[in-house]
């Protein structure tokens, strides 16, 4: 069923079994996996079913440290969240990702890949991944297109599925399975300003709501689970300080610190031997229908043996320069002809075999505008885009300022800050990925960062994946979340979503946010239903 | 995946000025004889001298120690079998196909420099070496 909190009488209080505050990936997966159940569940979300520009506007606030869009950019605030406009790039977590990396404080999570295993099956299906098979054999079967042939076990080739776009959106997805759910309630422009607790401060007993147009009421229920994204989860936790005057779970000041991206930038550039590298793994593309994207990264092997973390690399084609339109080709086909060293480097990209130059020139005499697009194909650079996983940093934190919405809630700041681990991880890995191109003979690698440099690229941008601000640890003084997802010295708030990763991974973190939603689903079934 | 214009004005930018180094002797040269010396020799293979030159400065600018003609051939010898005679008594073509196995090797076992940022095999570092030194310790009138 689906509410408006505008028609809530003012002063209420609404109760419930589960309280999900926030509709975005990790909300409407617990929503969708308690359907049916005997719980009463309540799902707040702020915005409506669209977007709004004045809910929108809650979530701005600036960035104070390394350069990065405000805040109320990143994000989408109405039902279904930042799935809105998802990329839809997916690969799990492997068991490394996991692990703690001698090094690199602060690493290591409390469970391990076999705790999510059981869980990655159904969240292929709920975010609705075409297959769950992740290796090159499946994703490459042929010799076109296939991965790089590297040779040294440092750099390797990986699969990222793309699901359909007209699938990304869980609110699109998912409003009618939830709007025929008899014990969930979704109650629309709810925003969440604060959580109360009894007296001990232990336990959550009411989250406080408030519309824009100055409606305010609670909610009250047995178990509240905080779902609306790294930046804000830590807000609500930071702005409910009646009991904790440091807020919920910030006994030992770890709220909203660690905030973690997979920071991206142009490292290098590769000049291809060849005008026609077979790099269509590299591109999305489709396999038996589905649709996929392959991309480079250093080995777990290699990462271990350095002491890194991930590192990806995606290639971006750079064509080279043709005649202005294809009436001026003939002219341009005529002084080519008389440079066969020239007309060597022409080829058809694709063709399984090289066509005979005399073949091109008569096809492209009796249609210059295909023979200009030949000659559009050749590629001349190779882009090599770094994405990252950052290493945790504590100082890298979301923090509350003085300026406050339209609902009277403090807005927040990024301070956002990486580490040099980060960057020598790009600067080693980008020095294995040329000699790799070197040795298997497909060009050459320009680093484009010096080794000195103490400032990141001006073209320094992050994936907008927010993690880490409510970190997960079993060690109180080291983590926010518990391996439950617990707030420690809460027995009933819990948290969903990235901004339990203490580390970012090497993969994207829908579907491992998703996989954790469905566990703490089971979690909750198990704790409540006993 | 598109390639922001941005970017690709400034790859172009920074690659065309290593281009010619880093593909240098990917080509055809015509066979120059035995005249040479073998450090000239080895010089006379790069195809595109004057990208060549940048980069073998700057490498001489990082490395000092083998800012001599004898000494980068003779390290240049040492990745060829047969070493020094095989550069003194090798045609042309097979000589660049030994030097870029060579290279090939060289990224294998990582034994590459960076110059001006591009990750470049040693040997055909001091190749490009070999010939700035070719050119800048020529008689003036003879430098082009």
């Amino acid at each position: 069923m689906f509410r408006d909190a505008r028609s809530v009488p003012r002063d209420a209080t609404l109760e419930t079994d589960v309280c999900i505050i926030g509709a975005g990936a990790a909300g409407i997966t617990l929503a969708l996996e308690l359907t049916g159940s005997p719980l009463q569940v309540t799902v707040l979300e702020s915005g409506g079913l669209q977007f709004e520009p004045e809910t929108q506007a809650l979530y701005e606030g600036p960035s104070i440290g390394l350069p990065y869009p405000d805040l109320s950019v990143p994000r989408l605030r109405f039902f279904g969240g930042t799935t809105n406009h998802w990329g839809g790039i997916c690969r799990p977590f492997e068991e490394a990702d996991f692990e703690p990396r001698e090094g690199i404080p602060f690493t290591g999570w409390p469970i391990t890949k076999s705790d999510v295993d059981p869980f990655y099956g159904r969240a292929a299906s709920v975010v609705r991944l075409p297959s769950r098979d992740w290796s090159l054999d499946y994703w490459a079967p042929g010799d076109e297109p296939a991965p790089l042939p590297l040779r040294s076990e440092h750099i390797v080739s990986r699969v990222a599925q793309e699901v359909e776009p007209e699938l990304r959106s869980f609110g699109a997805g998912y409003q009618d399975e939830l709007r025929l759910a008899p014990n969930v309630t979704v109650l629309l422009h709810s925003n969440a300003t604060g959580v109360t607790t009894d007296e001990s401060g232990g336990t959550a007993e009411s989250v406080q709501v408030a519309t824009l147009e100055g409606n305010r009421f609670s909610v009250v229920a047995r178990v509240f689970v905080l779902a609306t994204g790294a930046v804000e989860n830590a807000r609500v936790l930071l702005a409910s300080n009646t009991q904790w005057p440091r807020g919920l779970g910030n006994q030992h000041d770890l709220v909203g610190r660690f905030f973690l991206e997979h920071p991206r930038f142009l490292g290098g550039v590769i000049v291809p031997a060849a005008p026609h590298p077979n790099l269509g793994f590299y591109e999305s593309h489709r396999v038996d229908g589905r649709r996929m994207q392959g991309y480079l990264a250093s080995s777990k092997e290699f990462q271990l043996a350095e002491g890194f973390l991930d590192l990806q690399m995606r290639l971006e084609l750079g064509y080279g320069d043709a005649p202005e339109d294809a009436s001026d080709f003939a002219r341009h086909l005529m002084t080519l002809a008389g440079d066969l060293d020239s007309w060597q480097e022409i080829a058809i990209p694709g063709a399984p075999i090289p066509i005979p130059y005399l073949d091109v020139i008569r096809d492209a005499l009796k249609s210059p505008e295909d023979a200009y697009i030949y000659l559009r194909g050749r590629i001349e650079s190779i882009g090599v885009t770094t994405r990252m996983e950052q290493a945790p940093n504590p100082d890298s934190r979301v923090v509350l300022v003085r300026e406050r919405d339209q609902l009277g809630m403090q807005r927040v700041a990024l301070d956002w800050r990486l580490s040099d681990v980060d960057r020598r991880n790009v600067r080693r890995t980008l020095e294995l990925l040329g000699a790799e191109i070197g040795a298997a003979g497909i060009g050459r690698l320009q680093i484009l960062h010096s080794g000195d440099e103490t400032s990141w690229p001006e073209d320094l941008d992050g994936g907008q994946h927010h993690m880490g601000t409510t970190r997960m640890s079993d060690d109180p003084k080291q983590g926010v979340v518990d391996s439950d997802c617990r707030v420690h010295g809460m027995s009933n708030l819990f948290v969903a979503g990235s901004s339990v990763f203490p580390t970012p991974g090497g993969a994207t973190p829908t579907l491992l946010l998703v996989a954790l939603a469905l566990r703490l689903a089971d979690h909750l079934k198990g704790m409540m239903l006993r | 995946m598109t390639f922001p214009r941005r970017i690709r004005r400034r790859t172009f930018l920074l690659g065309a000025a290593g281009l010619g180094a880093s593909l240098a002797w990917f080509g055809p040269t015509p066979f120059r004889g035995t005249s040479l010396s073998p450090s000239e020799r080895l010089a006379s293979l790069l195809q595109h001298v004057d990208g060549a030159l940048g980069v073998g400065r700057e490498y001489l600018r990082q490395v000092p120690a083998e800012a001599s003609p004898k000494v980068l051939t003779a390290r240049v010898a040492e990745r060829l079998p047969g070493g020094l005679a095989t550069i003194e008594a090798t045609p042309d073509g097979h000589l660049r196909e030994l030097l870029l196995s060579a290279a090939e090797e060289d990224f294998r076992d990582l034994r590459t420099t960076q110059v001006h940022g591009w990750v470049l095999a040693r040997t055909e570092a001091r190749l490009c070496a070999l010939a700035a030194l070719g050119v800048d310790q020529a008689p003036a009138q003879t430098r082009r």
